[in-house]
């Protein structure tokens, strides 16, 4: 490969920065939507651990009633009959904060005295801090994490309203949890940790329990514990064991990172869509160029290596920007996930967004490898060029613009069925995934059209250029 | 005039710069074959200027692409240099032409984002030597061209004639055997025109080299050695206005 084929190569990239800023645009666009799936994916993974890992702690095992409601002498019994002192009552729903609009919080009422094991913000620090005759025995008495307070403009001291089921019940916030680390501070974002009477007053379960945590003891094996546990349970009631495959949120959790990788796949399908696209309109352009390249005695071998090899650099300067645009796109995506997930599953709060390396290296990775595989048969086409082509319009083109109607009216049509699903009130989960799905596909089937829109239009300006700068 | 004859008279090597035999081309187009070059012979000696004339849509143009190895005939052989090229890959030929064929054509001749020194350079480049040598012998075939300072220009600042000229200088630039003008004139006023073609003939007659050049223009008739046109698919070679 000779310097000059490239600096040709690469000047004319430069004379032409519409067209250059649209090629780049294609593949950054590619990359963005996969890095910032994959960054919202990890966030709400993320999101998914924290919440269930802080909401759960060490439990190894709950108890759950049929319809989410246990007898609240169950847990007495645990403790006093089978001397099982590694138990937690949990009383939990949702309830929505009245001066914000109704942000949705989570409302846990625990024991302090059993939680040691179970949650350490709850049992440590904070009431060693506040008083806990206070938080014990005050109706409402509510602690909220320092971020929380702030976010939702409480003092300790001050009160606030909450909204449960229609009904608005007074809380006031008597002390603060104090996160050991950024993992808490991220699960204790939306949670309202009360004491279990008031939770079974406000949430109207008096008497009755959501859950019982258990810690397996040591010395006990599985088979031993729902041996001893299961004849106290009342009818419907289950002991299950959180860490396995059975939990439902390990479950709802693999399901629903599995919808977010196709998402990103079909991401990058979408991406390197568009990268052909723009790669194509790059080799008709260059015709005239390569039919005297050709004629001159370039091989086919230097042409394919000199189309692929611009397609790289434009890869490379998209891939910047479409990893940093990515980034950004992660960041709104996060909050859409989190509010399917809030709306399908339960409250997860994700006020940070977390960026895994590897998802800035896979986002390179395959921003260049789609560029390569994209240009290759543009690339291949332009070596097809011959010396008496130089001033015939190409085939390829042709070929190009007489799929655009079929695959815009496609296009079209995906995108109507996709934003009608989407705007469906009360969706089911693989509804709304579906819609999801079928708006990208449509987007990118209508990108053809765009890109020969916008090609014209870059034509144009540049002829004007042309003619303003004159000869 | 006299001089030009002699050279004709007396070919300096045995061996034709060009032979074809049997040479037939035809396009399909729509479902019909249209026969453009049927069953054409011809012979050029090293050192001639070959004029080839005929109607637009003739055939020159494939002529003249059949012999820069740039397209295939149908059937027939085509020998340049003792070359069959026929024979050749398309890799072979591509190489064959970069190393062996000047071009010039009637437009489009030089890349819009080379300096017209690199215009130059890219045949030197192409076959892959490239030194001090080669910067200068470019800078002495711009000079012979006329066109010396405006070795770092781009072609689009320069004028048709002044790019054309660039394209002669370039064609001759790796010294080919043969180089083949398609309509170099074409797109020049007469004036202009006649400037690139004395620059053509002055350039190649220097260096003892073979022009094959098509041309619509009546007027180049005065440098050629001989004269060919295309008529029907078959060439016919005209004799030579009776000498003055
Ligand atoms: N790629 C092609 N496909 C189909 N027909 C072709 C092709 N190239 C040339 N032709 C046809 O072959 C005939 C000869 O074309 P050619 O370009 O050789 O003519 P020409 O003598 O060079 O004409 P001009 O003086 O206008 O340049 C024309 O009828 C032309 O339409
Ligand atoms: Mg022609």
């Amino acid at each position: 490969m000779t310097s000059l084929l490239w600096k040709a190569s690469f000047r004319h990239l430069l004379r032409h920065p519409w067209q250059l800023a649209l090629a780049v645009l294609g593949v950054a666009l590619g990359v963005a939507v996969v890095v910032g799936i994959d960054v919202a994916n990890g966030s709400a993974q993320r999101a998914f651990e924290l919440s269930s890992e802080a909401l759960s702690g060490r439990t190894t095992h709950q108890i759950v009633g049929s319809g989410g409601e246990l007898p609240e002498d169950l847990y007495r019994k645990l403790r006093a009959d089978l001397g099982l002192n590694l138990t937690a009552p949990v009383v939990e729903g949702h309830v929505g904060h009245v001066d914000s609009g109704g942000e949705v919080l989570l409302m846990l009422g625990v024991d302090p005295f059993a939680e040691a094991p179970f949650r350490d913000f709850v049992a440590t620090g904070p009431l060693t801090e506040v008083d806990l005759g206070r938080f014990l025995t005050l109706p409402g008495a509510t602690l909220l994490s320092p971020d929380t307070a702030e976010r939702l403009s409480v003092v300790p001291g001050e009160r606030f309203e909450v909204d449960i089921g229609g009904a608005i019940r007074s809380l006031e916030l008597v002390g603060s949890l104090q996160p050991s680390d950024e993992s808490q501070r991220a699960a204790l974002s939306d949670l309202v940790i009360v004491d279990i009477a008031t939770a079974q007053e406000v949430l109207g379960l008096t008497g009755r329990l959501s859950r019982i945590d258990l810690i397996r003891p040591p010395e006990m094996t599985e088979g031993e514990l729902t041996s001893l546990v299961e004849p106290l349970l009342p009818p419907g009631a289950e002991l299950m064991a959180i860490r396995s495959d059975s939990s439902t949120v390990e479950q709802m959790t693999r399901a629903f990172r599995l919808n977010l990788q196709a998402l990103s796949l079909l991401a990058l399908l979408c991406g390197g869509f568009l990268i052909y696209n723009t790669m194509t309109f790059a080799v008709v352009q260059r015709r005239p160029l390569l039919a005297i390249l050709r004629a001159l005695g370039t091989t086919r071998r230097q042409v394919f290596r000199l189309m692929l090899g611009e397609a790289l650099l434009i890869g490379i300067v998209g891939t910047i920007v479409g990893e940093l645009a990515g980034l950004l796109l992660g960041q709104s995506l996060t909050e859409r996930v989190t509010q399917t997930i809030n709306d399908l599953y339960f409250v997860v709060n994700v006020r940070q967004v977390s960026v895994a390396p590897w998802t800035l290296v896979k986002g390179g990775i395959l921003g260049l490898a789609a560029t390569a595989a994209a240009a290759i048969t543009p690339s291949l086409e332009a070596t097809n060029t011959e010396p008496r082509e130089a001033l015939v319009r190409s085939e390829l083109e042709a070929r190009v613009h007489r799929a655009i109607p079929l695959l815009s009216r496609l296009g079209a049509l995906l995108l109507a069925t996709g934003g009608a699903l989407l705007a469906l009130p009360g969706k089911s989960l693989w509804l709304g995934f579906f819609g999801l799905f079928a708006v990208l596909v449509g987007f990118s089937l209508l990108t053809p059209l765009f890109t020969k829109a916008l090609m014209a239009a870059a034509f144009e300006l540049e002829a004007a250029h042309t003619a303003a700068v004159g000869d | 005039m006299i001089d030009t004859s002699a050279t004709a008279a007396l070919p300096t090597s045995p061996a034709p710069i060009i032979e074809l035999q049997a040479v037939s081309k035809s396009y399909r187009e729509a479902g019909r074959s249209h026969v453009v070059l049927d069953r054409i012979d011809l012979r050029v000696e090293r050192g001639e200027l070959v004029v080839l004339l005929g109607k637009s849509g003739s055939g020159k143009s494939t002529l003249l692409n059949l012999l820069a190895g740039i397209d295939h005939p149908d059937s027939g052989s085509v020998a340049v240099a003792g070359t069959e090229i026929t024979g050749l890959s398309e890799r072979e030929r591509t190489i064959f032409r970069r190393r062996h064929i000047g071009f010039v054509f009637q437009f489009f001749n030089l890349l819009p984002t080379l300096t017209v020194l690199e215009n130059l350079l890219l045949p030197l480049e192409l076959e892959g030597r490239i030194g001090g040598r080669d910067r200068n012998r470019c800078l002495e075939m711009l000079a012979a061209v006329g066109l010396a300072e405006r070795a770092a220009s781009f072609p689009d600042r320069l004028s048709g004639g002044e790019r054309q000229r660039i394209a002669v200088a370039r064609s001759l630039v790796h010294q080919p055997k043969l180089i083949v003008a398609d309509e170099p004139t074409g797109n020049l006023d007469v004036d202009t025109g006649r400037e690139v073609i004395e620059l053509l003939d002055r350039l190649t007659r220097q260096t003892g080299r073979t022009l094959f050049m098509a041309t619509h223009s009546r007027e180049v008739i005065g440098v050629a050695d001989r004269i060919i046109t295309i008529e029907h698919g078959g060439l016919v070679e005209l004799e030579r206005a009776e000498s003055p």
